[in-house]
C-alpha cells in the first residue's frame, strides 16, 4: 500500500529559519537507509506558506489568495510518500524521523488505488487511461 | 521550479462518498491534457482521515 506522510508545519518552519548542518547531515543518513529498505518513493520540503497560494472554486467564482496563511496547525511542511505492506510499517518509520528531526507531528493518510473503485463507476478504459497517464507523468519527472 | 498541490479535505470527501462516473471520466480527461502538457509527475487521492493516524514527538532537545 502507498501512504502519504505529511509533517505540519510550526514557527520555525513558517519563519524559514533554515535547518543546522548537523541537521542536514544526519537526516542525509536517514534519508540513505529508508531509500535503501525500498519503503520511500518521493520526499521533499516545502517552502514557508508565504511563497504559497491558495486557488479556491466556489459558485463559479475563482478566488486567489497569496500566503502567509496563519493557521500553522494546518499547514504543511514536508511530505514523504511510502510504498509499504501495513500503516505499522510506515507508523516505524516516521517514529524514526521524527526523531531524527527532534520532535514534530506527522499525518499519515493511505491513498486511494484504482482497485478501491467498482468496475461500474471506474471502467476498465479509465484504468487504462490512468495507467497511461502514470507513464507519462515519470516522463514528465525525469524531464526535470 | 516545483510546486505541490493540496486539495482540502471536505463534508464529501471525508464521509468517503465514491467519486461519480461522470467525474472520473472528466477528471481522467483533465489529467491526459496536464500530463501530456508535462507540467504534472504524480498526483493521486488520499482515504478519508478515518483510515489515517496522526503521531507526534514532543521535542527532544
Amino acid at each position: 500500500m502507498r501512504i502519504l506522510g505529511l509533517l505540519k508545519a510550526d514557527k520555525d518552519s513558517e519563519a524559514g529559519i533554515p535547518p543546522s548542518r548537523e541537521l542536514i547531515e544526519n537526516m542525509g543518513t536517514f534519508l540513505e537507509e529508508v531509500t535503501k529498505a525500498g519503503v520511500l518513493v518521493a520526499t521533499d520540503g516545502l517552502h514557508p506558506s508565504s511563497k504559497g497560494t491558495r486557488v479556491k472554486l466556489t459558485d463559479g467564482k475563482v478566488t486567489v489568495t497569496d500566503g502567509p496563511f496563519i493557521e500553522t496547525k494546518e499547514l504543511v511542511a514536508s511530505y514523504a510518500l511510502f510504498q509499504v505492506n501495513t500503516m505499522a510499517e510506515a507508523v516505524e518509520w516516521t517514529t524514526r524521523f521524527l526523531k531524527v528531526l527532534g520532535g514534530g507531528e506527522c499525518e499519515l493518510r493511505p491513498i486511494f488505488e484504482a482497485s478501491d473503485f467498482a468496475p461500474e463507476i471506474f471502467s476498465p478504459e479509465e484504468a487504462a487511461r490512468e495507467q497511461a497517464h502514470r507513464e507519462q507523468m515519470q516522463k514528465n519527472a525525469i524531464k526535470q | 521550479m516545483r510546486l505541490n498541490g493540496m486539495l482540502k479535505a471536505d463534508t464529501q470527501s471525508e464521509p468517503g462518498f465514491p467519486p461519480s462516473k461522470e467525474l472520473l471520466e472528466n477528471l481522467g480527461r483533465f489529467i491526459d491534457e496536464v500530463a501530456n502538457a508535462g507540467v504534472v509527475y504524480t498526483t493521486d487521492g488520499t482515504r478519508p482521515s478515518a483510515k489515517g493516524s496522526r503521531m507526534q514527538l514532543s521535542e527532544l532537545f
